[in-house]
């Protein structure tokens, strides 16, 4: 068993197989060899590290992918967006959680989860204009009226093709 | 009660009432001040903020990824169309514009719906009938690695 410890100071405990899908972690236990000795993730919270323990778990003992999937994936393929149906009812969460998702499995190199929270804010976003999208996240619109002036001629000239 | 003291009564009622409603007004004031300012604090923690930029590409990328000319579901898609991704994302904010301009990776392939372009006439004459055309240089990527 490994004992992981939260940014809010929480301590969870998981199976070595189920923690070593983080290939962070994974690395960290291979650093500090056989000791009982807690991993500290300051990155993650509890609440977030609950989530993250949930996915390994249910994916546990499957293969990981490896660590240059994306730049080995033929290209010519189109990559799809689809999302399994355990997985897509486990990214059902508010929008802080599925970004806090994100920013934890990037942390932790967690590579499929990774990839289920970017598809899903990707399905979030397909076909959603800029306003849309501000709209949709809460972004403010930041840019100078020089900027905007820039973006205007964009759309111009793709209208007038 | 008499008259007289139902007509005090009303006019004692009425003044109380404009006071209870100058206080809805300024309490009504209060909450949205305190509305505008949860909002401006939602849009500053938003963790989309803290997104890395490589996380975002991905994120891109997902909605960008090489055209299939057999997959029917593609044949709207126009690299040019500036309300497509990836352009669109690089209208959302400085930031994400930073990234969409940076990343060379969601510019390396174009799918042309030729239907839209102004020589369509001609090719709808030459008898063409697949108006969709995908341009990219994964090939060379391929052989560059090797």
């Amino acid at each position: 068993m490994v004992t992981l410890v939260t940014s809010d100071n929480e301590k969870f405990t998981a199976d070595k197989e189920v923690a070593e899908r983080s290939v962070l972690i994974k690395n960290m236990l291979e650093d500090v060899g056989e000791s009982d000795q807690p991993i500290p993730l300051p990155n993650v919270s509890s609440s977030v590290l609950k989530k993250v323990l949930e996915y390994c778990e249910h994916h546990r003992g499957e293969p990981l992918p490896a660590a240059d999937a994306d730049t080995t994936q033929d290209d010519t393929r189109k990559r799809t967006t689809d999302i399994s149906e355990w997985d897509q009812k486990f990214i059902t969460v508010d929008q802080e959680m599925l970004f806090e998702i994100i920013l934890a499995a990037n942390y932790l190199d967690i590579k499929s989860l990774l990839d289920v929270g970017c598809k899903t804010v990707a399905n979030m976003i397909k076909g959603k204009t800029p306003e849309e999208i501000r709209k949709l996240f809460n972004i403010v619109n930041d840019f100078t009226p020089e900027e905007e002036a820039q973006i205007k001629k964009e759309n111009e000239w793709a209208e007038d093709r | 009660m008499l008259l007289p003291g139902y007509r005090s009564a009303v006019l004692r009622l009425s003044r109380r009432l404009e006071l209870l409603k100058t206080e809805v007004q300024r309490v009504t004031a209060l909450r949205d001040r305190s509305a505008a300012v949860i909002e401006i604090y939602r849009k500053i923690l938003h963790p989309i903020r803290h997104v890395p930029p490589e996380v975002l590409l991905k994120i891109f990328s997902y909605c960008t990824d090489v055209v299939d000319a057999a997959t029917p579901s593609d044949m709207n898609q126009d690299s040019l169309d500036t309300r497509l991704a990836p352009w669109c994302f690089g209208q959302v904010c400085k930031y994400w514009r930073s990234v969409v301009l940076g990343s060379p990776r969601l510019w390396s392939s174009l799918a042309l719906n030729l239907s839209k372009q102004s020589g369509s006439k001609s090719l709808r004459g030459s008898g063409c009938t697949d108006k969709l055309m995908s341009i990219g240089h994964w090939k060379r990527s391929r052989l560059d690695s090797n």
